[in-house]
């Protein structure tokens, strides 16, 4: 039943104004919307979405947005320039393996892997190289369960992204 | 079609790389107040949208506390200590993760803010500004791991270093005198500079909620920091003394 993702007809200019109006609005509730709800800012909303624009439109398209986004999260933050745009350019590689097919929520499990994988090791790299280290008690749950969450209600959208772009 | 992918996953990946030593070496904020000064309205408004629901999640979780609730900007100027001026600002993002905490306030260098002003919320001192843009300003809560403020704790006047710890952590407290004479529910308050230029002395830091049984680490304690830093809304920062 698995199906390849068939890129071949993305309309280039579509796929780019999506990804660019996706990227800041996942930024935006990711570092506002979250926060001001009562939810932490630490789930990974942002790299759910690169995760499914690369399952979606393909590794090139899935590398340019977690790049893309990436930066936006180190610019927007206190991190290290460069770290998030590392993290969400392997992460849009990586995202384009994920084999779907036609169940709305199949692959929901390797795209929770690589979400979660991608924010804690976004935490991790960060910590690492400014010399803090880690303090996972809290953040472990909220990027664990968030990327679940994010995965879920993102991932059915597949569809409607693949009519968009045509 | 595969090496143009192969070629732009290198050139991105050689970029990134590039921006990590640059910003390690640089430590340059100017692309990041840039981005600030874009990002904010954004963010003011967002929060803006959204922050009611949050304040009613929160008043619902502790509906008889009324230092719970939403405070308003006179209010919050209420809080600056004798001595010193205040511009209120609210909170439209935070970073808040095991590795960092900080938030961005709607207030900047038009506003009178610096780099080291100190930020208080109901209750005592949140943190310190680490960057100024002209309408924005990032925070560095005390809870961030990259934290470190001078402290005291009280009645006994000892000295002490309070970092954090991240996200659900409470603080840690180093004290600096081995035989010193401290306890479990003591406050701490900030030490203060001498020129009393950033912090100010004596503003609540939290409580001491236990001590390090370890021997070997010295006298050293956690504290329980004066507010919930996930859900602060509107801050005082301290611009100058008068």
């Amino acid at each position: 039943m698995s199906t390849v993702r068939d890129t071949t007809h993305v309309y280039p200019p579509r796929a780019f104004a999506l990804s660019a109006t996706a990227i800041p609005i996942a930024v935006l509730v990711q570092t506002s919307v979250l926060p001001a709800v009562g939810l932490s800012s630490a789930i990974p909303l942002t790299f759910a979405v690169v995760c499914l624009l690369a399952i979606t439109l393909g590794p090139r398209t899935g590398a340019l947005a977690g790049f893309a986004t990436g930066l936006l999260l180190d610019l927007s933050g206190v991190g290290v320039l460069g770290v998030g745009a590392l993290i969400g350019t392997v992460l849009g590689v990586v995202g384009a393996r994920i084999r779907v097919d036609r169940w709305i929520w199949s692959g929901v499990g390797q795209m929770w892997a690589c979400t979660a994988a991608a924010a804690g090791g976004y935490a991790l790299i960060d910590a690492l190289l400014v010399g803090t280290g880690a303090r996972w008690s809290a953040t472990v749950w909220w990027i664990g369960a968030g990327a679940l969450a994010c995965c879920l209600v993102l991932l059915p959208a597949r569809n409607w992204i693949t009519r968009v772009v045509r | 079609m595969m090496a143009r992918t192969r070629n732009t996953v290198l050139l991105l990946i050689v970029a990134s790389l590039a921006l990590i030593l640059w910003d390690l070496r640089a430590s340059d904020t100017t692309l990041r107040t840039a981005t600030q000064e874009v990002m904010t309205p954004l963010q003011r408004t967002a929060t803006a949208l959204f922050s009611p629901l949050g304040a009613w999640a929160r008043q619902v979780q502790a509906f008889d506390d009324p230092a719970a609730r939403t405070r308003s900007a006179g209010e919050i100027a209420l809080l600056a200590p004798g001595g010193w001026t205040g511009v209120a600002g609210r909170v439209v993002a935070a970073d808040i993760t095991g590795t960092r905490a900080t938030v961005t306030i709607d207030v900047g260098r038009a506003d009178g803010l610096t780099r080291g002003n100190a930020v208080l919320a109901p209750g005592g001192l949140v943190g310190q500004v680490i960057m100024v843009s002209a309408s924005a300003a990032t925070v560095q809560l005390v809870t961030d791991p990259r934290s470190t403020i001078g402290a005291r704790v009280l009645p006994s006047e000892e000295m002490g270093v309070v970092t954090g710890a991240g996200m659900g952590n409470a603080l840690g407290l180093a004290i600096l005198n081995p035989a010193a004479n401290v306890a479990v529910g003591q406050q701490v308050v900030s030490l203060g500079s001498a020129d009393e230029v950033g912090v100010p002395a004596d503003l609540p830091l939290g409580v001491i909620s236990a001590m390090n049984p370890a021997p070997a680490s010295g006298r050293a304690a956690q504290v329980r920091p004066v507010t919930s830093m996930t859900s602060l809304d509107t801050v005082l920062v301290l611009t100058e003394r008068r």
